[in-house]
């Protein structure tokens, strides 16, 4: 699939503690400045791909919209995981010749609507098919919260890799410094030191800090996917999907058959956007897009080659934690600024960029042809 | 909920045709795991099948309720209606094999680590019928 297809349209609303709209709304709103930005329009629109966990139904949007009819409908799994594959889902309706323009969203209003990192009512939540099946096992013990049910894991992670929680700040203090030039950010102008990190207050000790977590946020953003044939002749330089890999597993295997695909390793990478709910996870990101060694994770970021002017900026946007948690998809968005060299925070000559869940990870780059 | 200090209550988890078996144990006192009527494997969190020879014939087992924390964390925030925080989660790796998630207790939270010996007890949810395994250090 190398190649085949590209992100062709980006759309994003604004990012707020409060929309004051629905999600439909939101996802309507990101969907039409997608279609606009590719010089599309709804009727183009074939294809539509979102999480399992988003609110808004394909045939809602398709009835607001007024887009007429689809071949190829997906919904991918696993919570934010699902951000970096519904690429791959896209890509692969194309190539497969099933869908022409595939319209990919996720809105959410995560802060003014059910606070997405609350403590979950365990009678009250179901979490079959929510890709939150093991939280039963966590609720009785008091683990309710994302940043809890996704924490009990980390701590031998860190200790076999020598990281304690003042490393992370490592990373907050650089993400933050994007943030800080970045109008849509949450924290534009407001950069902070280890000092600050370091004192925010515990939300699962020994591993997150409050600056380790990620923003409730409200928006919606969308991106449009089609043949890179076809992006060509669009408005906009298409971001190649030169590879894209999802896994599931102990092994999942996915960053391999991502290089593999498009005949890339880490070293070729200008820049990386790593899913970022909390610290913890960029470093397993780095380790397992064979980035950098465990035992080498906590220098390396300490030296600042993910920052500003580094050798791999690493979510140049803020991140989650910086600019805003649209679940994985506004590093999706920007992996394409960057690649298109219209990024608030450009790095010189990005010609390759991967954007990273879990280790589900698709790179995308400049057409080459 | 009325004025005055909150009563904390632990919430009883879903029950369903797997893991019923686990909770209710719990609440007669014991710790119980899924075991394979065919090969005798154990498997945790229950299944359906047998993960290792595919056999349908569930059968569970007592176990010794002893175990070895594998990891933890000291959950602060955000506070709920069902427990005072901060508490403490763990991970136990049971004498028998499998790991569980439980709670640590008797024990201050910054002595809590990794590698320590702990014994099962049990604790009531909201639920009359359900209860939960926990864990303290052993010999205590």
């Amino acid at each position: 699939m190398r190649g085949i297809a590209a992100i062709a349209g980006i759309g994003q609303t604004d990012f707020s503690k409060s929309s004051g709209r629905s999600e439909l709304q939101l996802a309507a709103e990101a969907s039409l400045e997608a279609l606009a930005d590719a010089g599309l329009t709804v009727d183009d629109v074939d294809g539509m791909v979102t999480f399992t966990i988003d609110p808004t139904e394909d045939n809602e949007l398709m009835r607001t919209l007024g887009v007429p009819q689809l071949s190829y409908s997906a919904r991918i799994p696993h919570g934010g995981a699902a951000s970096s594959p519904t690429v791959f889902a896209a890509t692969s309706a194309v190539a497969a010749g099933v869908a022409k323009h595939v319209l990919v969203y996720r809105a959410l209003n995560a802060r003014s609507g059910s606070r997405f990192g609350r403590a979950r009512d365990p009678g009250s939540s179901p979490t079959k098919g929510t890709g939150w099946d093991f939280a039963n096992w966590l609720a009785p013990y008091g683990a309710l919260s994302p940043a809890a049910i996704l924490s009990l894991q980390t701590l031998p992670w860190m200790r076999a890799r020598g990281l304690a929680n003042r490393d992370f700040a490592d990373y907050i203090v650089g993400i933050r410094d994007f943030a800080a030039t970045n109008p849509a950010a949450w924290f534009y102008k407001r950069p902070i030191t280890v000092e600050d990190h370091q004192s925010s207050r515990w939300i699962v000790e020994p591993m997150l800090r409050l600056f380790d977590c990620c923003q409730e946020t409200d928006g919606g953003v969308a991106l449009v996917v089609t043949s890179t044939k076809r992006a060509r002749d669009l408005k906009q330089t298409p971001a190649v999907v030169l590879g894209a890999a999802q896994g599931v597993g102990r092994d999942p295997g996915s960053p391999s058959r991502a290089y593999a695909m498009a005949g890339l390793g880490p070293e070729d990478l200008d820049a990386a956007m790593i899913y970022d709910a909390f610290s913890p996870h960029v470093y397993m990101g780095l380790e397992s897009l064979g980035i950098c060694k465990g035992g080498d994770l906590k220098d390396f970021v300490a030296s600042g080659a993910i920052a500003r002017g580094g050798s791999l900026p690493v979510n140049t946007n803020g991140g989650l934690i910086g600019e805003g948690y649209l679940h994985g998809m506004n590093l999706i968005t920007e992996a394409v600024r960057q690649v298109r060299g219209t990024a608030v925070n450009q790095v010189e000559d990005a010609e390759v960029v991967s954007m990273s869940s879990g280790t589900n990870l698709c790179i995308l780059g400049r057409d080459r042809n | 909920m009325t004025e005055g200090a909150p009563v904390y209550t632990r919430p009883a988890p879903v029950l369903d045709a797997d893991n019923a078996f686990y909770w209710q144990a719990a609440a007669r006192g014991e710790l119980r795991i899924q075991s394979c009527g065919e090969c005798g494997a154990l498997a945790h969190p229950p299944v359906p099948l047998c993960p290792v020879c595919h056999s349908a014939e569930r059968r569970n087992r007592r176990v010794s309720g002893t175990g070895r924390i594998t990891s933890f964390m000291i959950v602060h925030h955000p506070p709920n209606p069902w427990f005072e925080m901060p508490i403490a989660v763990v991970s136990v790796e049971l004498a028998e094999g499998p790991e569980v998630t439980s709670n640590i207790v008797e024990i201050p939270l910054d002595e809590v680590d990794i590698g320590m010996q702990v014994e099962v007890l049990f604790a009531g949810t909201d639920d009359p019928e359900v209860a939960v395994p926990l864990f303290r250090p052993r010999g205590h």
